[in-house]
């Protein structure tokens, strides 16, 4: 039997790749940056009525095209009947006054499930639960996660199954799969989630330390170096901000433990929970060029010590 | 030491002297007397604050010049003010040899940076100053730049500058490292140049007079446009009622210019017209290519968007190499980042940036590198690796916006 995808290595991708379009990465489809779409939010939660919300992995909105695209994506082979119900809810008025998008991109909407071509019949029986003609179901062909495939342009990309977009020009470029290179799809829209391996956070968790560390700064909090490399972190609602933290401190308390012991603490009594405590070592402070070295190597170190399969990848024997 | 002058008057005069006598003496003997040297100036970009007091001001240069263990060479200057509250003067030396520069800082951002001392004695100070400096760097002019630089007045030439060595040349263990974690043996390491198709390695070449355009143009149709990296232009701007003043001015690259000529008003106007098409490409990459997400009216909104680099023609062949080379932390990029392999089209490297000791994140593709600035980022991190790139990778690099847009189009 075929194996689901770990959902949020998919759901990233997914996202990464529509905020790559949207955003006219020259390595990807043209299509969504030439229609005027532009990045409106990422894993925003907006109420649908009093008592309802629904959280899109991203939204994409046109003003010339007077459409926005509410996409999820599913790596398995179900889809929850509830959730779809509730995206069938959304309206015009939805996304104009909770999810504050612009009257103009309001006017159409539809919602895009992106989910694994080998699931195309349970999808589809999943969607059958839920009727709405708003919602596009399309299937990613190719190989998605794979290490180095990339794909031929002809059976690697996107293609819808079930109905069709309300904006000509999405039909037209997903006739018949809008052809992806999966291998050239970004990282760095949605870097993490709460589900990311312990080396992606600290592959863009210690550049922003270490660049705290540079400035000679006595401390720093974990909310602070999320918001910079999360960029969409004023988007993220508290509850799952609180998640990130919780997986940001543990890594950052990883390294104060052993690589980094001689710079940071986190957790020192008295202190703030998330905030860490810089020190350079005194034989470091008047020397940048070896300051900055050992900063490097312990950070390589770190990301050894984390299993990062990239680094071993590159120098596996 | 004395301060020489008081004013920013005095130093045009005491400049124009000394742009005056080298120029009789070139036109004259072919070539500067032993105790005759040029009029040099050196475009920097500095990191004060907004709108500096000048005490502020004066404590951001001192604090730039000092020695604090940044630098591999020890430099003792002395910081003057003058009468001119703009007007800084910095005197210094290395063993016998004296320096004296004088910084106008009318734009606490933009300095310009003078000096009448030999050569190699003020490209050595600047070298030091800048080095491990994390308040100043050079302005780095793209080619895009130069080019519309030539055209402020009348060319008398240009140079070419590649040098595809340095990122050719493999990977020591001092570079592999950084990109690392193991020094077991690499598996999947690519071998080879980083780019494959037809291009010189080298090439370094001055064309001086008026023909030196058709020159570029023969190279270029020759099918080596990806060689071909403008590194200095030679051009000469005169007064339109009275063409005896004049001056005739070496534009380079990194920001280093070098005058002659009877007129330090003309040249000191050509000084400010490039200062003013740097400053404003700088701000408004700063303005486009900010990535972050800020409220407005209350809900908050994407801002801001990737700047991408088409890497030409034939792209990258060997992703690994490129990487280990841009990203360790030394001259000319001064980023410092541990490369990750998505898949073997694709790295991702979030770098610290030794300029400003920023972080901001790199994608590397075959054909694209995708940069990705933070929120209160410098724009000369990405004219810096830019231009470099230029002179490193490709004369065919284009900085191109979401849209296919021209980013650097002056």
């Amino acid at each position: 039997m075929d194996q689901a995808l770990k959902s949020s290595l998919f759901s990233r991708k997914i996202v990464n790749l529509f905020a790559g379009m949207a955003y006219g990465s020259p390595d990807l489809p043209r299509t969504f940056r030439d229609a005027g779409y532009r990045c409106h939010s990422i894993e925003q939660l907006f109420q649908v009525n009093a008592t309802q919300h629904v959280q899109p992995e991203i939204v994409l909105c046109s003003d010339s095209g007077e459409h926005t695209l509410l996409i999820e994506a599913k790596s398995g082979a179900n889809l929850n009947e509830a959730q779809l119900e509730r995206y069938a809810l959304v309206d015009n008025t939805a996304l104009e006054r909770r999810a504050f998008t612009t009257a103009a991109s309001a006017k159409k909407h539809n919602m895009l499930i992106v989910g694994l071509a080998q699931w195309t019949d349970r999808l589809k029986m999943g969607s059958s639960l839920a009727p709405s003609g708003l919602r596009v179901l399309a299937v990613a062909e190719g190989d998605v996660i794979g290490e180095g495939v990339g794909g031929d342009g002809l059976t690697s990309g996107i293609s819808c199954i079930e109905n069709a977009f309300s904006n000509d020009k999405l039909n037209e470029a997903f006739d018949p799969i809008l052809s992806i290179n999966w291998d050239l799809v970004p990282n760095t829209f949605l870097p993490v989630d709460h589900d990311a391996e312990d080396w992606e956070f600290a592959q863009f968790l210690f550049p922003e330390l270490i660049s705290v560390i540079l400035e000679a700064k006595e401390k720093v909090g974990a909310d602070v170096l999320a918001e910079g490399f999360i960029r969409h972190w004023p988007l993220i609602d508290n509850r799952y901000r609180k998640r990130l933290l919780e997986r940001i401190r543990q890594v950052i308390q990883r390294a104060a433990q052993k690589r980094f012991s001689p710079y940071i603490r986190i957790g020192v009594k008295g202190t703030p929970k998330n905030e860490i405590q810089i020190k350079i070592p005194e034989e470091l402070k008047t020397n940048n060029s070896k300051l900055k070295t050992d900063l490097q190597r312990r950070f390589k170190d770190l990301m050894s010590d984390l299993q990062s399969p990239q680094i071993a990848m590159l120098y596996e024997t | 030491m004395s301060v020489d002058v008081l004013n920013r008057r005095e130093m045009a005069d005491k400049l124009e002297s000394v742009m005056t006598s080298s120029y009789n003496t070139l036109k004259e003997e072919l070539r500067i007397g032993r105790n005759l040297s040029l009029l040099k100036t050196y475009l920097l970009e500095a990191h004060a604050s907004q709108s500096p007091t000048h005490s502020q001001l004066l404590s951001f240069i001192e604090k730039t010049f000092s020695n604090d263990g940044r630098r591999r060479r020890r430099l003792d200057a002395a910081i003057q003010e003058t009468q001119d509250e703009n007007l800084f003067t910095v005197t210094g030396s290395f063993g016998r040899d004296r320096f004296v520069f004088y910084i106008d800082t009318t734009d606490p951002r933009f300095w310009i940076a003078h000096s009448i001392s030999k050569s190699d004695i003020s490209d050595l100070a600047i070298e030091t100053i800048l080095g491990g400096n994390t308040h100043l760097d050079s302005m780095w002019m793209p080619m895009e730049l130069l080019t519309r630089v030539l055209h402020l007045g009348v060319s008398r030439g240009l140079a070419l500058d590649f040098d595809r060595r340095y990122l050719d040349k493999p990977t020591t263990k001092r570079s592999k490292n950084i990109i690392a974690a193991s020094d077991s043996q690499p598996a999947n390491r690519e071998t080879g140049p980083i780019s494959i198709g037809g291009h010189l390695e080298y090439v370094k070449m001055q064309l001086w007079g008026e023909g030196a355009d058709r020159i570029i143009e023969a190279l270029r149709s020759a099918n080596l446009t990806n060689s071909t990296t403008i590194s200095k232009v030679r051009l000469r701007t005169e007064d339109e009622q009275d063409q005896d003043l004049f001056s005739l001015a070496d534009v380079k690259f990194d920001g280093k210019v070098t005058g002659r000529g009877t007129s330090f008003g003309i040249y000191n106007s050509l000084l400010l017209d490039v200062l003013e098409k740097y400053s404003s490409a700088i701000r408004s990459a700063e303005q486009r290519f900010r990535m972050h997400w800020e409220e407005v009216k209350s809900t908050p909104s994407a801002v801001g968007e990737p700047c991408y680099i088409t890497l030409g023609e034939h792209g990258i062949a060997n992703l690994e190499q490129f990487c280990a080379r841009v990203f360790s932390g030394n001259e000319p990029f001064r980023l410092m980042g541990l490369p990750v392999r998505r898949n073997e089209n694709y790295y991702t490297v979030s770098a610290v940036d030794l300029h400003v000791n920023q972080r901001v994140d790199f994608e590397v593709s075959r054909n694209t590198l995708s940069v990705f600035l933070p929120r209160n980022a410098c724009g000369n991190s990405l004219l810096r690796l830019y231009t470099n790139l230029q002179h490193y990778f490709s004369s065919d690099v284009k900085a191109i916006d979401g849209s296919g847009s021209e980013v650097f189009a002056f």
